[in-house]
């Protein structure tokens, strides 16, 4: 056996990276300022600088590829698909600025950046919450929320809850797999997988719900109603002054951003 | 006194017409090995049910009788303190690993967390406890990644970390494969040398045969036979209910029909090697 494994338990939990090591509320709560902030300000320069600030911390986390994916997902879309709408309704917004053609589409500016900062405060939002994700064990984020005054109980079910979706994925694949072996079609085209897979939904739905009531049971022997303290094996450090002070700062920058913005509606009448 | 006593207890549960106990009287006493065996359907898993308080705080239902656990009627306790009473290991795998924790160490932990016990102690217990149960080498895997086997090791590995003075076990080995069957019952083996009050459901009944004190034979819900292990599986009675007997046992009883008894009726294959090789 791995002692070294075993005593480790002993220990805060640790990453050993300066991002990760954050308490998993403090960092939903800078992730969700920045969101909202990109989201209030509304400007394609403050959703530009969010997703360099996070593309710094997604190679600092190792997590650059999943991250770029992900964002490529739904950045790409949504860059084509505002542009070519705005485009549409040209004249909706002030200003007629010419400045390229796209086959004979005459482009113009205006619409260009209204669309551009309706795309890039979406992908500002989504690269922050991205990093969070991709760098936060969901049982830290419960454990803190635990240690917050979140019940064991609801811990539990979002947690389970969690893994219940990949259950249900793997006996779903179980189930498509017997009924290849049984020369039902499967593979193909839409329309054949969904026949093949709706089928599927009435034995998982019951299995899933089988299952939950063992579950229930299996979490009684292990005691998960006793009432008293509960005690964890795993235990976040404490957070340290310098966490609060930037939880602050990203507080502050939502703050800022919300005046900005009211400021700036206000002058405009 | 028996540390569980059931007297004249009969159950039905919601929404069925049939009784699953019907009129069941026996006990349980502190230290002691207990199988219980019968057929399908015979109220093994109710009687489980009924002991580990399921029934009647879980299943609700038409309960009858009197089952008392330390002398205390099991609707007055609180299931959640009864649980630091009874460990109970089911049938399924697959159902009783949490789902939550990402090592088979932190797997084995949850029942310790949930009791309050502290980190240095409840590192100790389950470092002892994977050695004891030989899993040592899967404290670092994901639970949710191991096989049925090994899931079923890792359960009774967290209900045993919890050091109840009681164990219900039904029917361990139901959806394991030979290898996994072996392994738990090594683990059984190791709970009987742990003078805990063990109830194990169970139809290889050469194993029962093996480690069991006492059996209860289960039938339509009563208890058909009960007593000490060898004067139960020895009873020519057993055979006309259809409930097995150790392909040993059969061999003695068919020895004595042929006029060549043995001293007396082998239950496990030691004994009957013991007995062969007296008779030379």
């Amino acid at each position: 056996m791995d002692r070294e494994f075993a005593y480790s338990y002993n220990e805060y939990v640790k990453y050993g990276n300066g991002y990760k090591d954050l308490n998993p509320i403090s960092k939903l709560t800078i992730s969700l300022c920045l969101g909202i902030a990109s989201c209030v300000v509304h400007k394609w320069q403050f959703g530009v600088v969010l997703v360099v600030i996070a593309t710094i911390f997604a190679l600092y986390t190792r997590v650059f590829r999943k991250y770029i994916r992900s964002l490529a997902v739904i950045g790409i879309p949504l860059l084509l698909l505002t542009s070519v709408i705005r485009q549409l309704q040209y004249g909706k917004v002030p200003g007629n600025t010419p400045i390229f053609k796209v086959l004979g589409w005459q482009w113009y500016k205006e619409p260009f950046i209204a669309s551009m900062d309706i795309a890039w405060y979406i992908i500002g939002f989504s690269s922050v919450l991205l990093i969070y994700f991709l760098n936060t064990e969901m049982k830290d984020l419960m454990l803190a929320l635990e240690n917050r005054g979140v019940t064991h109980v609801a811990s539990y079910i979002m947690l389970s809850s969690m893994q219940s979706v990949i259950d249900m994925k793997k006996s779903a694949d179980t189930i498509l797999e017997s009924q290849k072996a049984r020369g039902i079609e499967t593979d193909g085209n839409l329309i054949v997988r969904m026949k093949a897979f709706f089928p599927t939904l009435g034995p998982i739905f019951l299995s899933a719900m089988s299952g939950t009531e063992e579950k229930a049971i299996a979490m009684d022997a292990r005691a998960f109603s006793h009432e008293g303290g509960h005690t964890y094996l795993r235990v976040l450090r404490p957070i340290p002054a310098w966490e609060y002070i930037l939880d602050a700062i990203a507080i502050l920058i939502l703050i800022v951003s919300i005046v900005y913005t009211v400021l700036r509606a206000l002058h405009r009448i | 006194m028996a540390f569980i006593e059931l007297k004249n207890v009969s159950y039905k549960y919601p929404y069925t017409k049939n009784y699953a106990l019907h009129d069941v009287t026996c006990s349980f006493e502190k230290g002691k090995f207990y199988g219980i065996i019968g057929e399908n359907g015979g109220g093994k898993t109710t009687l489980c049910n009924l002991i580990r308080g399921l029934i009647p705080h879980f299943y609700l239902g038409k309960l009858t009788g009197e089952c008392l656990i330390e002398g205390k009627d099991i609707r007055d306790w609180d299931t959640s303190k009864l649980c630091s009473q009874i460990g109970y290991v089911f049938q399924n795998p697959f159902t009783q690993i949490s789902g939550i924790k990402s090592t088979v160490f932190e797997e084995v932990a949850i029942g310790l967390e949930n009791l309050g016990v502290p980190k240095e102690e409840m590192i100790e217990r389950v470092i002892n406890v994977c050695e004891q149960l030989d899993i040592g080498h899967l404290i670092k895997n994901n639970p949710n990644t191991l096989s049925g086997g090994q899931r079923q090791r890792v359960a009774f590995a967290s209900i045993i970390a919890m050091d109840t003075d009681t164990l219900v076990i039904d029917e361990p080995t139901s959806q394991l494969d030979p290898e996994g069957t072996a392994n738990v019952f090594k683990i059984i083996n190791t709970l009987k040398h742990s003078n805990k009050t063990i109830i194990l459901v169970e139809h290889k009944i050469d194993l029962i045969a093996e480690f069991c004190d006492e059996i209860l034979v289960m039938e339509n819900g009563t208890v058909a036979f009960s007593g000490p292990t060898h004067e139960v599986l020895t009873n020519r009675e057993l055979l006309d209910h259809r409930a097995s007997i150790p392909e040993t046992a059969r061999f003695g009883l068919a020895m004595e029909d042929a006029g060549k008894a043995l001293p007396k009726i082998p239950i496990t294959l030691d004994e009957a090697y013991d007995l062969i090789k007296e008779r030379g």
